[in-house]
């Protein structure tokens, strides 16, 4: 079956509306329409199973395109609209991509020449002149669906290849523990590029409820009055979105939210203390912390709200259709409160990484997903992370390579050596820290400007470290290595 | 008294020194978060930036897009706030 049609197998005729807000709003049954017009058109131009990159802001344009490309048999290829250039064009070589849809100011900033690209007005001619032809009514719901980028461990971009059935089970799950109906209205401020925005599209479109864009989060004003006029049910957020409405606003816990009933969290770890201050704050709303990879489409675990006051620290149990467990390093399971790696198994488990063999065989091993995640689980098989294996960091809720930046760093003359660690940052949850070995004769102030400068033209705005540690150089040993700093 | 040219000036420069952005690309009246020039950081220290330089706190309900989308907009978003005060 095709992702689409599960999405929509209930929805399609709604007249109500899918996407509300004060920019744009749209019906299922409108967006049903015009994405089976634009679906017709990247079938006839582009053929399928070929790759379509998609950048561009939450919007009726990405959804639109992003469900036609699904629809059409090719596979979806979201990217981050602040994607280096670098990056970009190892994605559109590497996944021999010839059809960008994005926008018109996006192209331009991306250095695409509009030839190559598919703009809003092109959308919009498509589904004013697009006759809908037909499409296979069986598709093997193993084909990739879409490709999702990730920072990999070693510094390069990794493609998480996920199918149709992926999608189709992950939502499946996340309807199941979330019990999400027609009724809900979801106010959306994490991105589409990113498996925790698309999951929220996904679950609500699929059960016929509602969302709320709003893509400047830090325009809080607008995100509080959004969730009071639209009669939000729930806000999706990451630990930074949590940090920034308890810590910067001035109002948010004297906020009245009388139409909101939950939360959920995910994308990495926010502090008990916070946790506890927005229970605190709102007795009334349900808070799932939830935990999860790209890998695995989206979602492995959460933790039931009824649960939190006495697992506050845990990430909770496996979603339905999930199979978690904890191994050493031979994959035998091991005895409670002991550490192993934590493995996935179940019919949202990726494809595997794309023209990589090596990472994804070094991933999945016999149907199990090791994500890199060190665990224990207590008497009661709650889940506790411990630490991560794999050389990731997550600032804002998105994985950083902290191997790509340092590799930046190190380009920049006068550093002789850069570590990038997290550090606990009161907004964004870990934010990144550079250490930076420099010489002894070089002005810290003006070595940092220097990086910066540097690193705003490499990397995109959240990769770039806010916090630096400079060490001098004194000695370097015969061998040119360094002796001591 | 600060005039309007000088609130316009030092907004236009933090903007260009804090984005590393070029002049030419950095209009008075370019849409900065549609440009990616600035992120949800980028416009949290912006607002420290506001309070130490002007002495202007800014309010969750001033925090819209319409008082910050542009040099020109923060800038009048400035000057209604000193008159105020």
């Amino acid at each position: 079956m095709n992702v689409f049609d599960y999405l929509f197998s209930g929805s399609k005729n709604l007249e109500k509306e899918f996407v509300l807000g004060s920019k744009e709003a749209i019906s299922f049954s409108e967006l049903y329409a015009n994405s089976l017009k634009v679906a017709s058109y990247f079938k006839e131009s582009v053929g399928k199973e070929k790759a379509i990159v998609l950048i561009a802001p939450n919007s009726t344009f990405f959804i639109t395109a992003y469900l036609a490309i699904l629809k059409s048999g090719n596979i979806c290829i979201p990217l981050n609209y602040g994607v280096e250039q670098a990056t970009l064009e190892y994605v559109l070589g590497s996944t021999n991509c010839s059809l960008v849809v994005t926008t018109k100011a996006l192209a331009k900033k991306l250095n695409q020449s509009l030839e190559n690209c598919l703009v809003e007005e092109d959308v919009e001619q498509i589904i004013q002149e697009q006759k809908v032809i037909n499409f296979d009514a069986f598709l093997d719901s193993n084909k990739v669906a879409e490709i999702i980028f990730t920072s990999g461990s070693t510094g390069l971009p990794k493609g998480v290849m996920l199918s149709h059935k992926n999608i189709i089970t992950n939502t499946e799950s996340i309807l199941g523990y979330l019990k999400l109906t027609s009724k809900d209205v979801m106010c959306v401020v994490l991105p589409f590029f990113y498996c925790y925005g698309l999951s929220l599209l996904h679950t609500h479109l699929k059960v016929g409820g509602s969302i709320v864009l709003n893509n400047n989060f830090i325009f809080l004003g607008t995100v509080i009055s959004d969730m009071q006029k639209y009669k939000c049910t729930g806000f999706a957020g990451v630990p930074s979105h949590f940090q920034i409405l308890l810590k910067k606003s001035k109002t948010f816990k004297d906020t009245k939210f009388p139409y909101l009933k939950y939360v959920t969290q995910a994308g990495g770890k926010l502090h008990s203390n916070f946790i506890d201050e927005f229970t605190n704050a709102f007795p009334e709303i349900n808070f799932y912390i939830m935990y999860g990879q790209t890998e695995a489409t989206a979602r492995l675990s959460y933790l039931a709200p009824e649960n939190l006051p006495s697992k506050i620290k845990s990430i909770g149990k496996a979603i339905p259709n999930v199979e978690l467990k904890i191994v050493d390093e031979k994959g035998m399971e091991v005895a409670v409160n002991k550490e192993g790696e934590l493995i996935a198994k179940g019919d949202n488990i990726m494809l595997g990484y794309y023209k990589d063999n090596k990472a994804t065989e070094e991933t999945l091993v016999d149907g199990w997903l090791y994500t890199g995640d060190i665990a224990k689980k207590d008497e009661e098989d709650f889940i506790y992370l411990v630490d991560r294996k794999k050389a990731i960091l997550k600032v804002g809720g998105k994985r950083v390579s902290p191997k790509e930046i340092e590799a930046v760093v190190l380009e920049v003359p006068g550093v002789i050596d850069c570590s990038i660690v997290g550090v606990i940052d009161e907004v964004q949850g870990e934010a990144l820290q550079a250490i930076v070995v420099i010489n002894k004769d070089d002005k810290e102030d003006a070595m940092k400007a220097q990086i910066l400068e540097y690193c705003a033209k490499k990397l995109s705005l959240y990769k770039i470290p806010r916090n630096f540690v400079f060490k001098k150089a004194i000695a370097m040993n015969a061998t040119g290595k360094k002796t001591k700093y | 008294m600060i005039t309007t040219t000088e609130t316009r000036d030092k907004i236009r420069e933090y903007i260009i020194e804090s984005t590393f952005g070029d002049t030419e690309d950095i209009q008075d009246n370019t849409l900065i978060f549609e440009a990616g020039l600035l992120d949800s950081m980028g416009l949290l220290f912006l607002i420290e930036y506001i309070k130490e330089e002007f002495s202007i706190e800014t309010n969750d309900a001033e925090l819209v897009v319409d008082n910050f989308k542009s040099i020109d907009s923060i800038s009048d978003f400035i000057e209604s706030k000193v008159g105020k005060e």
